[in-house]
């Protein structure tokens, strides 16, 4: 096992891959930017290295900086957690160029999986169902006319070179195919420096499934069990649960196969994602391979009581997975809610901003994985989720009373979060019956305007109160040595002045 | 005793403070029980006692409390006649304020540029989202309150611009 590996991320998965290490008895580094500067990641792990400005490209995707905070730090491996770097293939040939281990699959794997088309027909090529469609890239509008008749519309236009919705349009009517086919490839060009485009069938409505897979340096495979990540809005999980509510045995086991074999096919090693669309009939397809620890694997810790980020360290050192598939026994219900900095009334805009408190939640059955403190920046340059709620129960019913009454305790105060989204959705009838498909959210989610809202007048009584309040009790500057010295300045300028008036 | 008028969005409500700080609103009183520097008060509102936190930024106070964010204006009740006149003449000022912390991206506008509503002034950057402030209504830029490589703050006056007649 190694002895030092260092964290190449930041915010709550920073936070999760330390405690593992320590867990292990691993002496954990982690890497921090100018905006993150004591920020809870660098306060739990036991060294942290400066990397360089806020920006991403300086810090975090700078690939030199990590190998040499690295190399400084006397690691033998890299995580790299998700997002950022996780998936680059360069960036684990670069760690295993500078003799680091990285903890993940092999370049070979990423790159193949990073390719949409390419893991597609690896997907397809070792049995699993993929989605009907081109089959390759289409060169121009006709084709993509002949295979949109063919498969039968609507159909989607996608860009094999990206994802996150860009470049990618859902056309109904021949006759729209032209336009959006001219659209699609210009935004995929200028998004990814890839115009190129394939088509799929729109499956609609669909459930979005997904199976926890660990593969081992010798061959072995299991998988850990199904994620229901239904509840999204435009391509972003909110919500994620095991056991997937209502889904028949047939499809469940169908797609646990179907994991195995893709992941068998590419030869993946470490533990990774196969996420999959789910009709409501049961027709299932292969949409991609996440190859990396996904945010919502807690809820696949909690079911199986098998700490994924453990595994991923054991596998990383050359240790074989200690299991079969038979001693694999999910047990009762869990559910993940996320928490972004984002305004849900304000259509989920962005809302970095500087965390004045915070109240976590606790209890039975409860998890929190955050990376959240009294007095925390939310720095504008990164990814805006900070908090994942994971509770467990016996069964389905337990976990959302469990986490209604979690998300009931969460107070964070400073910033705009999803929570009050999260509360919402618990409430809702369709969401408590389980099995909903992935336009729920955008279905369902149409908050009354603030001024509506029951509190209203009491907001305005706050605001009154706070304005009108005596001296004593209104609100210091929000940098008090900043304020401080300006006064000097302002006392010492003042005298100055008075020197030099003429008297 | 103060006479105030606060408003959210487009409603209103009229104020009334006292000599001893007791806020009355048509449906209910308020007093203070507590507050601290980081702008957390504890209020009672019609016989219910209420935690919130209140901040002001360029003269508008941002509330939390409970699951929701409220934007207040307060000001002196007798603005609004003045206001209403401004209306009737044809010279109401808009304020378009960024409604969250971003990094200014661009500035689409100079001022004394006639704009035309939904025409974009300022665009903004956070979490790898580009948002676009867009002009309200026709009208001309009077003043522009950010520069480009900027960091905002929520609250922060973007542009203020007069509607034209």
């Amino acid at each position: 096992m190694f002895s030092t590996v260092l964290i190449a991320n930041r915010g709550e998965i920073a936070c999760r891959i330390i405690r593992a290490c320590r867990e292990l008895g691993i002496r954990s580094v982690a890497v921090f930017s100018e905006a993150d500067r004591g920020a809870l990641h660098t306060r739990l792990a036991d060294d942290a290295v400066f990397i360089g400005p806020a920006e991403p490209a300086q810090s975090y995707l700078n690939i030199p900086r990590l190998l040499a905070a690295a190399k400084a730090s006397g690691a033998q491996a890299v995580h790299p957690g998700y997002g950022f770097l996780s998936e680059q293939a360069e960036f684990a040939r670069a760690c295993a160029a500078a003799g680091l281990v990285f903890i993940g699959p092999t370049p070979e794997v990423l790159a193949a999986v990073g390719d949409k088309l390419e893991a597609r027909r690896r997907a397809a090529a070792a049995g699993a169902p993929v989605v009907p469609g081109s089959d390759g890239l289409v060169t121009d509008a006709v084709e993509a006319e002949r295979v949109a008749r063919t498969i039968g519309l609507p159909v989607l236009l996608k860009a094999a070179g990206g994802g996150g919705g860009k470049g990618m349009r859902i056309v109904h009517d021949p006759a729209a195919l032209r336009d959006a086919f001219t659209a699609a490839a210009g935004e995929a060009l200028s998004a990814f420096s890839d115009p190129r485009l394939y088509v799929e069938k729109l499956i609609h409505p669909v459930r979005h499934i997904e199976v926890q897979v660990l593969a081992d340096a010798h061959g072995h495979l299991i998988h850990l069990g199904e994620r229901d990540c239904s509840v999204q809005r435009r391509h972003q999980k909110l919500a994620e649960e095991t056991p997937a509510p209502h889904l028949p045995e047939a499809v469940r086991s169908g797609l646990c196969d179907a994991a195995l074999k893709v992941m068998r096919a590419v030869g993946y090693t470490n533990a990774g994602t196969v996420e999959f669309l789910v009709a409501p009939e049961g027709g299932h397809y292969f949409l991609e391979v996440n190859a990396r620890l996904q945010v919502e694997h807690p809820v696949s810790e909690a079911a199986t009581g098998i700490d994924l980020v453990h595994a991923q360290l054991r596998i990383a050192a050359g240790e074989p997975l200690p299991w079969q598939q038979g001693d694999i026994a999910p047990r009762g219900a869990a559910i993940e809610c996320r928490v972004y900095a984002e305004d849900p009334f304000a259509d989920f805009a962005p809302a970095p901003g500087h965390v004045v408190r915070v109240a976590e939640p606790a209890g039975p059955g409860v998890r929190v994985d955050s990376c959240l403190l009294d007095g925390c920046a939310v720095p504008l340059m990164y990814d805006p989720i900070v908090s994942k709620v994971i509770v467990a129960g016996r069964d389905r019913a337990e976990a959302l009373a469990r986490m209604r009454r979690a998300l009931a305790e969460y107070e964070v105060w400073g910033i705009r979060t999803t929570l009050p989204f999260t509360r919402w959705l618990l409430d809702i009838e369709e969401f408590a019956r389980g099995g909903v498909t992935t336009d729920f959210v955008a279905r369902h989610w149409k908050p009354a305007p603030a001024e509506a809202h029951p509190l209203a007048g009491v907001a305005v009584a706050a605001a009154v109160l706070a304005a009108t309040r005596p001296r004593a009790l209104r609100a210091a500057p929000a940098n008090r040595w900043r304020a401080a010295g300006r006064a000097a300045l302002l006392r010492g300028a003042k005298k100055r002045a008075a020197r030099k008036a003429p008297r | 005793m103060k006479e105030l008028l606060a408003t959210i969005g487009a409603r209103e409500w009229a104020v009334a403070v006292d000599h001893g700080g007791r806020v009355a609103l048509a449906d209910g009183a308020a007093a203070l029980r507590a507050a601290d520097p980081d702008g957390f008060l504890e209020f009672e509102y019609a016989g219910q006692v209420y935690r919130a936190r209140a901040v002001e930024r360029e003269g508008v106070w941002y509330v939390e409390l409970r699951d929701r964010a409220f934007v207040v204006q307060v000001q002196p009740a007798a603005l609004k006649s003045v206001r209403a006149a401004q209306a009737a003449g044809g010279a109401q000022t808009l304020v378009v304020r960024a409604p969250m912390p971003g990094l200014v991206r661009g500035v689409e506008v100079s001022v004394g540029d006639a704009v035309q509503k939904d025409q974009v002034l300022v665009r903004l950057e956070a979490m790898k989202m580009e948002s676009h402030f867009r002009a309200p209504a026709a009208g001309m830029v009077t003043r522009v309150g950010v520069a480009p490589g900027e960091t905002v703050e929520a609250g922060k006056v973007l542009v203020e611009m007069k509607v034209s007649a």
